[in-house]
């Protein structure tokens, strides 16, 4: 699936979040957004599957504008992973991914996504929770499961916002190799707000950097995470290095601390 | 991997049989305080009279003698009426009290949130006053009924024009609640003591005295939104665990949803408060007591918020017109005084206990 981002500009009255920008790529591959705090990555997520409108310009999934597609076409095409987990997690794991089923059921839950909801929860090693309530699980085990409700819902492209922001080393890494593996083999687009750049580094196949004006950077990880985009956009000094052919970037101080210490 | 997929369908069809369980023993407790309440209250009316009426050589046989004409007019214009319309307006602000807190995902939401039951209120009083459609009920159980849906169409048409979401519509239905209770402070501060005591007493909620007209009319209201209520168990689902973004980004249209459910919530509310006053306790307990018992998907919460308040309404009512017999107290001062206490030890309960 081919998307694109056509001028693309968000604000709230006279704050513009991000403006102009314009931008297009082919979906099925592993797409990072990344970006200092307040650039506007989140809402850029929420432009692309339409949760937001933009306040100019538009966004084209396969040539047709997404803010004019019924809710249900967007449903099935965009997966949707949020940022904060849910408000009142008041089912059951079992019944959370099978509501991601939502937009193919005709307003009840058959056999099969029943089944596919199974399967899911199986392929993610998640089977020991699956009737527990979704309020007893941890932050970590909540995001996983709000990645399998979104790939119940069997859409072309995934769209998670800071999916391991709350989970340890060992599920951050099973996450990314999750996501990795989405797009590889069950041919699912990913685009995920990933803060942490290593994670990014070895696993992106295209990286969006932006900054306070928008769209500051796009193509291949090691193309765009540099230690001068890094010294403009999140303002820090870093340096590179390699580990097992994976560049790995080492920050070493924020432009704050290098100006203080001068 | 595939035994694994196995294991979680049997323990998931185990968990979803057990819960069906649970509803059809709260439903047989349901017929059975029903069948029982039947003979409760100050005329003395056996089961046995009642059989020995229905088969009079069984009772000849037995030598029990059958109800008298008078007794039967009482079960059929009295108690009957009672029970039925307790169990309707219990399974109405149940089910309503579950549609509210699961469309705004505020627990103490209610079919009451928006300000209805002061607009029905206001409306009663306005009907008692000034009894535009002449002396009687009608001018109250109509302008009760007429307020109401006057304060949904502000609530909604508000909330709808100004795109406020679940946060803001409670927002606006607290500004109106104290709009319409001021005025219906100022009706009662100008009425006669008369009319101020049926204020009052219409205020308290009453079974009493509901013709086979209003109870079919509340059946026929209630059998609709029941239907279209539970076509939404998902969209409820959806929607109360998660905010409006991921109902979106899932199809689900959440402010549509709401209003369109809300609407039907004051409908049926409207309908029920205007013909018994305001029974108000029942539709913020009954969801949760639903949810500690039976969990939160709503294609079994449904049913179950409906037979849980179906069931606290009668067992109240029951309570209230035999404690003290032959005074009868209102049904909502006794649901406020069981079920506070009953609502307390489930929560704290709840706490001691594992998942459901």
């Amino acid at each position: 699936m081919r998307i694109e981002l056509e001028d693309i500009s968000f604000g709230y009255k006279k704050h513009p979040v991000f403006e102009h920008i314009r931008f297009s790529f082919d979906s099925l591959q592993f797409v990072c957004l990344i970006g200092p705090n307040g650039a506007g990555k989140s809402t850029l997520l929420k432009c692309i599957n339409g949760i937001h409108s933009p306040t100019g310009g538009k966004v084209l999934a396969d040539g047709e504008d997404v803010q004019k597609m019924h809710l249900i076409k967007r449903a099935e095409i965009f997966g949707y992973v949020p940022q904060f987990t849910v408000a009142n997690p008041s089912l059951n794991v079992l019944e959370t991914v099978i509501s991601g089923r939502m937009p193919r059921m005709q307003g009840r839950a058959s056999a099969a996504d029943v089944e596919a909801a199974e399967e899911i929860l199986t392929e993610m090693d998640l089977e020991d929770f699956a009737l527990r309530s979704m309020n007893q699980l941890s932050g970590g085990e909540r995001q996983r499961v709000l990645i399998a409700r979104a790939l119940a819902q069997e859409p072309q492209v995934m769209l998670l916002d800071e999916p391991t922001s709350n989970l340890d080393m060992h599920y951050q890494l099973e996450t990314m190799e999750l996501l990795e593996k989405t797009v590889r083999e069950k041919q699912i687009g990913v685009i995920a707000v990933i803060h942490d750049l290593n994670a990014v580094l070895r696993f992106a196949d295209l990286v969006l950097l932006l900054n306070k004006n928008g769209l500051y950077a796009s193509g291949r990880p090691e193309d765009v995470i540099t230690e001068n985009t890094l010294a403009e956009s999140f303002e820090i000094i870093s340096t590179f290095t390699q580990a097992a052919e994976i560049p790995v970037m080492v920050p070493l101080a924020s432009n704050k601390t290098r100006r203080t210490k001068q | 991997m595939r035994e694994k997929q196995h294991e979680i369908s049997r323990a998931y069809a185990r968990l979803r049989r057990r819960k069906a369980l649970l509803l059809l023993v709260l439903t047989a407790a349901l017929v059975i305080l029903a069948t029982a309440a039947v003979f409760l209250g100050t005329s003395d009316i056996h089961f046995s009279g009642l059989v020995s009426y229905l088969f009079p050589d069984w009772g000849v046989r037995h030598g029990i003698v059958p109800l008298t004409g008078t007794q039967i007019v009482i079960v059929l214009t009295l108690r009957l009426p009672r029970i039925i319309s307790a169990v309707l307006v219990g399974a109405a602000m149940g089910i309503c009290g579950t549609v509210m807190q699961s469309t705004t995902g505020n627990v103490m939401a209610s079919p009451f949130t928006t300000g209805i039951s002061s607009a029905a209120g206001l409306g009663a009083a306005i009907g008692i006053l000034f009894h535009p459609l002449g002396i009687g009920n009608t001018s109250v159980v109509v302008c009760a009924f007429g307020v109401a849906a006057i304060n949904a169409a502000v609530v909604y048409g508000i909330t709808a024009a100004g795109n406020l979401g679940a946060g803001g519509m409670i927002l606006v239905g607290v500004a109106l609640n104290f709009l319409f209770s001021s005025a219906n402070s100022l009706l009662q501060y100008v009425a006669s003591e008369d009319q101020l005591s049926q204020i009052v007493h219409w205020s308290f909620g009453s079974l009493t005295g509901l013709t086979w007209s209003q109870i079919l009319l509340m059946a026929v209201t209630l059998g609709v939104a029941f239907v279209l209520f539970g076509k939404q168990a998902w969209s409820y689902n959806i929607m109360s665990s998660g905010g409006d973004e991921s109902a979106k980004a899932l199809g689900v249209n959440a402010s549509r949803v709401r209003i369109a459910s809300g609407i039907l919530v004051t409908v049926v509310s409207a309908v029920t408060i205007s013909f018994v006053g305001v029974i108000g306790f029942v539709g913020i307990v009954a969801p949760h007591v639903a949810r500690l018992l039976l969990g939160s998907e709503h294609r079994i919460l449904l049913p179950a918020s409906s037979i849980i308040g179906a069931l606290l309404v009668l067992a109240a009512d029951s309570i209230g017109r035999t404690v003290i017999s032959p005074v009868i107290i209102p049904v909502g001062v006794v649901l406020s005084i069981v079920g506070a206490p009953l609502f307390l030890y489930l929560i704290i309960s709840r706490r001691r206990r594992s998942s459901f």
